[in-house]
């Protein structure tokens, strides 16, 4: 974990996005890579384009969001035109007050994916039972390491809204090359106090525990 | 039961307030009185009726129950009852952070078990058309304003037909618990917020206690509000066709022969559907205690006495005694399961 912390702006940035090794990105110039963010036309083109590329991502992306068998159809997921499973992790994260602002596809031998969700809300406190409700679904009808994982990263970010001094901001999550999950926190008047400094070094496991999750 | 309906005031808090017990229990090693207390039932205030119905099962039992109402995170560590052997009934999950933050200096860690569900019922009289429900329908049947094109439009509706034409043409009557019990809590958020929760124009509202008061501000004339479930069964027998009430579901079981219950969201309180929470008007139940106080070197014999019996056969078993409270409990395997843990 690192933090940036901006005086003028009081930014923190509370990161755990470490096992993403820089080497492991594409290193040549002749592969795709594409920003989608807004533009569902834009955003479409772009995959099919790049859909050849990258179907190992895709398989990667298929698992993190159940139904997405195609580009197009995680697109369409994406604009939520189709209801998903309240178990699914895009539906829990959108309980939790975060959507899906970005999605980012870089094609190559190694291909990487990630997605930005920024928060859109606030959590309720009827809210949060829900969660912790659709989490104990989920654990009994999805025991596996990729749900269990999903549920980690919720599990954080319920943690987060505990803290009345921080909004948890955007959450980038890397799918490909390795899971990691990043978090921004926006201190609101920032006291370092022994709570803060527990829920960071939380996070700061947090990846080890995807990292573990994925090795198995 | 019924006083467990009728004293709840946690309601708007109730999250906040397990936090309390947290901090109760978690920092009871660090320091030990010369001449300790009585052990201490820390509960949930919706959950007071089973954490007396445990207490009274056990022969000599000399314990304190305390309801907990901590509003945050901060309190519940810096109020914590130090050096008091306590065990904790509660019906929210209690954050692993929690724990971590107040529990520092402990060894062994928490014991908990999950006991079961404490379950609520919409219930109709028998005599009248049978209704089928969802939180949706409900929310559009009973919400002040309700989503519309541009916003959020007056609830005209005025009969359950005007909601959905597959419903009865009758007039939309409800008996609902107080508002800011427990099981108005439920209510509320099962039925009011599940119910709204995924219009596009609730969404787009950033605040979440704006967001609330769009989906549990009732209208005029549609709702009536009675503190003790009886009292609601009572209420519900005076009103004409078309009425429903919200009780616990011990109430349903003990008057079967004149009421009956409204599928919601299509599913029926069977045990099996509780226990998968597929039927979501319920409460889970679980035990805390410090792991040493229950089953380690520094054993209190009256926690261990209450944990052990918090989650013996005589009390969540098929036939357990709780079962006369509206309580399902938690499947066989789990319980034995659980038991072992702790006895062995």
């Amino acid at each position: 974990m690192f933090i940036n912390q901006k005086a003028a702006v009081w930014l923190v940035v509370a990161s755990v996005a470490l096992s993403v090794p820089l080497s492991a990105r594409p290193a040549f110039a002749t592969t795709a890579s594409q920003i989608l963010s807004g533009g569902r036309t834009y955003a479409m083109e772009a995959v099919a384009k790049a859909e050849e590329y990258w179907n190992s991502a895709i398989e990667g992306l298929k698992a993190w969001i159940p139904g997405v068998t195609s580009p197009a159809d995680l697109m369409n997921g994406m604009a939520m035109d189709q209801k998903p499973s309240p178990t699914d992790f895009s539906y829990m994260m959108d309980v939790a007050g975060y959507s899906v602002s970005e999605v980012k596809v870089s094609v190559g031998l190694v291909p990487e994916t990630s997605f930005k969700f920024r928060q859109t809300r606030e959590i309720s406190r009827y809210d949060r039972e829900y969660l912790q409700r659709l989490l104990r679904k989920q654990r009994r009808e999805r025991p596996g390491l990729q749900a269990r994982a999903e549920r980690v990263i919720i599990e954080t970010v319920m943690e987060f809204y505990s803290f009345k001094n921080f909004d948890l901001t955007t959450i980038d999550m890397w799918l490909r090359p390795l899971p990691s999950v990043e978090f921004t926190v926006e201190p609101k008047g920032v006291v370092f106090d022994q709570k803060t400094s527990k829920i960071l070094g939380r996070i700061d496991k947090l990846n080890e525990k995807l990292a573990a999750i994925a090795k198995h | 039961m019924m006083a467990a309906y009728g004293n709840a005031d946690c309601g708007s808090k109730r999250f906040g307030r397990i936090l309390l017990a947290a901090g109760a229990f978690l920092l009871l090693p660090a320091t030990v009185l010369a001449e300790p207390n009585k052990p201490i039932v820390y509960h949930t205030p919706n959950l007071e009726t089973f954490a007396r119905a445990i207490t009274d099962a056990i022969s000599g039992a000399d314990y304190e129950l305390k309801p907990v109402y901590p509003p945050d995170m901060e309190e519940a560590c810096a109020s914590g009852k130090l050096g008091e052997p306590a065990v904790l009934l509660s019906s929210l999950e209690l954050p692993a952070y929690i724990q971590e933050i107040c529990g520092g200096e402990l060894s062994g860690g928490i014991a908990r078990a999950e006991l079961g569900f404490v379950t609520h019922v919409l219930v109709q009289k028998a005599s009248d058309p049978p209704l089928r429900l969802s939180a949706d329908q409900l929310y559009r049947a009973l919400a002040k304003r309700i989503p519309a094109k541009d916003g959020f439009e007056a609830n005209e509706a005025r009969q359950w037909s005007d909601v959905d034409p597959k419903l009865p043409n009758l007039p939309i009557d409800i008996i609902l618990p107080s508002d800011g019990t427990s099981a108005r809590s439920i209510f509320d958020a099962e039925v009011l917020v599940g119910g709204c929760r995924d219009y596009e124009a609730v969404k787009s509202i950033f605040a979440s206690e704006s967001r609330l008061d769009v989906c549990v501000e009732l209208r005029d004339g549609v709702a009536s509000e009675v503190a003790d479930a009886a009292a609601r069964l009572i209420a519900l027998r005076q009103k004409g066709s078309g009425s429903i009430a919200f009780v616990p579901d011990s109430i349903y079981e003990s008057n079967q022969d004149s009421l009956r219950v409204i599928p919601f969201n299509g599913v029926l309180p069977t045990p099996e559907d509780i226990i998968a929470e597929d039927y979501t008007l319920t409460t889970p139940l679980y035990v805390y205690a410090h792991e040493e106080q229950v089953s380690g070197d520094q054993q209190v014999p009256a926690i261990r006495n209450w944990f052990l019996e918090a989650i013996s056969e005589r009390a969540i078993g098929d036939a357990g005694y709780l079962r006369q409270y509206g309580f399902i409990s938690v499947p066989t395997a789990v319980r034995e399961w659980q038991r072992k843990e702790y006895t062995e």
